[in-house]
């Protein structure tokens, strides 16, 4: 499979549909190339949440994206959850529906986060076997992100890039790649950026990520409530000159700022991109080895200040229940 | 079960776990027999990440879902009410709005728990608005449909309620009591005198997007429970006399006015006429 993208569409540089930012994005309607939804957020049938989707579905190219399949854990994904998942794909239209290498319970518990899988053959198997069903039930391409993770196992026998990309080759997947995930990996871990980068097969890159994270000094937590750091589009443009254009994204889901802000991060992604596709058609690399060398560094930095710790949520706030 | 699978068990059981988990022997031992650490972290630091991380993220969406209920408690009996409800009861949904289906019953348990009584209606009310407000769109009640039924078959009609609709019967005045404890978090003053019971009937209902807490006359309450049940209207009637000591004949004699109500709030969406 040597199709760039799987031969998805590149839709430019979208954002994330966040509540904080409805009542102007359905008042104002502001051009932007696409947006993503968390598609657990839109799962609910009716009232508030079904009726801001129809209202972004009239304005704006939607992509789904998800936090709970947990397609590594125990057990099988849950029916009704997929069947609702394949109801929501059919009324969104999405070109494709991503969801991460990850598991999210066991024994029936749901933990609402990304937890991290021990990159075994075993677990190759089990998600290329899931990923392959799951395509063929939601009827439209798919593909799996690389999360952050904090914790790494004994037990794992391959490294994560080898891990993604035999998964994606088995399945005959896609690959959402994140950028600010695999600095963030590379940071809590000691591992090298530049080479998770360069080991993740381009064609399979059918989506990026960007984001901001918490540097708590001792570790990195994904928390997507900053601007994206300087390393990270260092990373994203290494990433494009690999791949060419693939539809990207900014995440900013804790901390949410004004529209504005947001919108100059989508216009930095866009100076960034072409940056990089510059350097592509030339053959070159706008990463020199002094450049490639400060990503790594950085992503072994300690940094001088540290942040505080607090939760978040992926896919920003809920939607707040409005009592009359 | 495989390996990978035995692996994942134990860490979703330490990370509901209450206490740091850099304290926890067993833990600790885990930690370092099936995690590598980092040169920053050790094992079982990394792995507290996650049961912090836990924590966080679900009191903050009970704090969001359940301001009523903390603004009763406090901020020490709240932490502690949804510290144990957590490790009790797992969350089982992908929607982070159901996790807290399960905690008026948790309260009702807690022994140790002021204003219990309060709290548990408190919560059964707050529950209420989640529930209903994202709950399926119903179209309304065809006006049409209505005038077509024949004027002897409204005995056996059965009276379909919206998916967006709550009944509860409290003891407490909730509506006002929460009203007043969210602004007085919202304005960081102190929080109100909790009030003496009282008996309230609620309809909890989801229209024009927003979420309607509608105070019923008692009556009006028992039948419309009877008729949400699916009884039909005439035995919905009799059920409703029975319950209340209130005749029959002046249940009908307020019927109309009471649909009328309902209908126009759209507490009611269709007619079934195919009872027997």
């Amino acid at each position: 499979m040597n199709e760039a993208r799987r031969g998805l569409p590149d839709l430019g540089i979208g954002v994330g549909l966040r509540v904080p930012h409805y009542k102007r994005l359905f008042a104002e309607r502001p051009p932007i190339d696409f947006v993503e939804i968390i598609s657990e957020n839109f799962m609910a049938v009716g009232g508030k949440p079904r009726h801001h989707l129809e209202r972004a579905l009239a304005t704006y190219r939607v992509v789904q994206h998800g936090v709970s399949l947990g397609i590594g854990g125990p057990e099988e994904p849950g029916r009704a959850y997929l069947e609702r998942l394949r109801e929501l794909v059919r009324q969104t239209q999405t070109p494709w529906v991503s969801d991460h290498f990850c598991w999210c319970g066991a024994g029936g518990a749901h933990l609402h986060d990304l937890l991290p899988l021990p990159f075994t053959r075993n677990l190759v198997q089990t998600i290329a076997d899931r990923a392959r069903r799951l395509e063929d039930f939601l009827g439209v391409p798919f593909a799996l992100e690389n999360a952050s993770s904090y914790l790494t196992y004994r037990s794992s026998v391959l490294a994560e890039w080898e891990f993604i990309a035999e998964i994606a080759e088995r399945a005959d997947i896609g690959i959402l790649f994140d950028v600010n995930n695999v600095f963030v990996t590379a940071y809590n871990h000691g591992l090298d950026p530049i080479q998770f980068v360069e080991s993740v097969p381009p064609e399979r890159i059918v989506q990026i990520h960007l984001a901001g994270h918490t540097n708590l000094g001792t570790h990195i937590i994904d928390t997507h409530d900053a601007h994206v750091i300087e390393p990270v589009w260092d990373l994203y443009r290494l990433t494009l000159e690999r791949t060419g254009p693939v539809s990207t994204l900014i995440e900013w889901d804790d901390q949410i700022p004004e529209l504005e802000v947001l919108f100059a991060e989508v216009e930095r992604a866009r100076r960034e991109r072409d940056r990089a596709l510059a350097a592509r058609l030339t053959g070159t690399s706008s990463l020199d080895a002094p450049a490639r060398e400060g990503v790594r560094k950085a992503a072994r930095a300690r940094p001088q200040a540290v942040a505080a710790r607090h939760g978040w949520t992926q896919g920003g706030p809920r939607e707040p229940v409005t009592s009359a | 079960m495989s390996d990978e699978a035995a692996l994942q068990t134990r860490i979703a059981a330490f990370l509901r776990r209450r206490r740091d988990l850099a304290t926890d022997d067993e833990a600790r031992r885990f930690a370092e027999t099936h995690l590598t650490g980092s040169a920053r972290l050790s094992p079982v630091e990394q792995l507290e990440i996650y049961r912090e991380q836990f924590y966080l993220r679900h009191t903050a969406s009970l704090v969001e879902d359940f301001p009523g209920v903390g603004g009763i408690l406090g901020q020490a009996d709240w932490d502690r009410l949804v510290w144990d409800f957590l490790a009790t009861s797992a969350p089982t949904s992908y929607d982070l709005a159901e996790l807290g289906a399960g905690l008026a019953d948790f309260a009702g348990t807690r022994d140790w728990l002021p204003e219990r009584d309060l709290v548990v209606e408190m919560a059964r009310f707050e529950y209420a608005h989640l529930e209903v407000f994202a709950a399926p769109d119903s179209a309304p009640l065809d006006p049409a449909k209505l005038a077509a039924v024949p004027e002897d078959a409204w005995e056996r009609a059965r009276l379909q309620p919206d998916t967006g609709l709550r009944l509860l019967a409290l003891e407490y005045p909730v509506v006002e009591l929460r009203t007043r404890l969210i602004q007085a978090r919202d304005d960081g003053t102190d929080a109100p005198p909790l009030p003496a019971p009282k008996r309230v009937f609620l309809a909890v209902h989801r229209r024009n997007l927003g979420v309607f807490h509608d105070e019923l006359e008692p009556d009006a309450f028992v039948l419309l429970e009877h008729v949400a049940r699916g009884e039909p209207l005439g035995l919905a009637c009799e059920s409703a006399a029975r319950d209340t000591g209130v005749s029959v004949e002046s249940l009908g004699a307020k019927l109309e006015r009471w649909f009328a109500e309902w209908s126009g709030r759209g507490y009611v969406v269709d007619v079934v006429l195919n009872a027997t």
